[in-house]
């Protein structure tokens, strides 16, 4: 509680340099809070791009796989099975506004100082997952080939990978009982990153008469030069 | 990102996530 005039001036103060961010953080700076928050909202829209635009990868491919698992269109063969424009666009158009949304969504996330390494493994796995999915599971009637499994499961194996850093990072969460992870330096902070292996000499010490002693290598006192006749 | 920051950046890529399934459906249906 603040006595006399000052007050209000001091809330003003206290209101520019920080805000309160709740939840028991400490203050953080507005102008890096507002940032924050609007790289978050920007994420969000990229997350519904990225989520969208897989979905209409895996209708096209649904599609394909419905026909044969295989469509091709031009060229002086004939073809079984001509790729509909429909198809064309919507995996063409999905692969592209899915990688434009997705780079949208792991981009600003990490501009608002979050996770980087965890959602980008989830989109992994769901795009590879999606996909191999589909690629086994095909829809009912379709024939079922062996390159259905040679793609789909290698496919689902992708995807598990991508699963990998969310369930370590979960498992770490629970370990710590829900706690952040505490930010310590490198070793510790005190153990430099590159030590020399010699010691290093002293500086602006005073000239050392040599000594003789057990350990002093011998050194030759005369350097005798055989005669050139012999030669 | 503080707790609050992360507790909405989660809820929205959840539900941005589940949405966008239905955008895309609704995309993929458009592009026919």
């Amino acid at each position: 509680m603040m006595f006399g005039g000052s007050s209000e001036l001091t809330d003003d103060l206290t209101s520019v340099t920080a805000v309160a961010a709740g939840g028991g953080d400490p203050p953080v700076d507005p102008v890096e809070n507002r940032r924050r928050w609007f790289a978050i909202a920007g994420a969000t829209a990229g997350i519904v791009g990225f989520s969208a635009f897989l979905t209409t990868l895996y209708t096209g491919m649904r599609h394909v796989e419905a026909g044969g698992g295989f469509c091709a269109s031009g060229g002086p063969y004939v073809i079984a099975h001509q790729c509909t424009a429909a198809d064309t666009r919507q995996v063409f158009i999905g692969v592209i506004g899915m990688l434009i949304f997705g780079g949208l969504f792991v981009g600003l996330t990490a501009y608002a100082d979050g996770p980087v390494l965890v959602p980008s493994g989830l989109l992994w796995a769901a795009l590879f997952g999606s996909l191999g999915a589909g690629f086994v599971f095909l829809p009912k009637g379709t024939q079922s080939g062996s390159s259905n499994y040679g793609v789909g499961i290698p496919f689902l194996l992708m995807a598990a990978a991508g699963l990998w850093p969310a369930i370590t990072s979960g498992l770490a969460w629970l370990r710590r009982g829900g706690e952040p992870e505490p930010e310590t330096p490198a070793f510790g902070g005190n153990i430099p990153l590159v030590r020399a292996a010699v010691e290093a000499p002293a500086m602006n010490a005073p000239p050392s008469a040599p000594s003789a002693g057990p350990n002093k290598p011998v050194v030759p006192k005369r350097l005798v030069i055989p005669p050139k006749d012999g030669l | 990102m503080t707790k609050i920051q992360t507790m909405a950046w989660a809820l929205l890529t959840a539900v941005g996530g589940v949405g966008g399934i239905f955008a895309g459906m609704a995309l993929a249906n458009a592009l026919k």
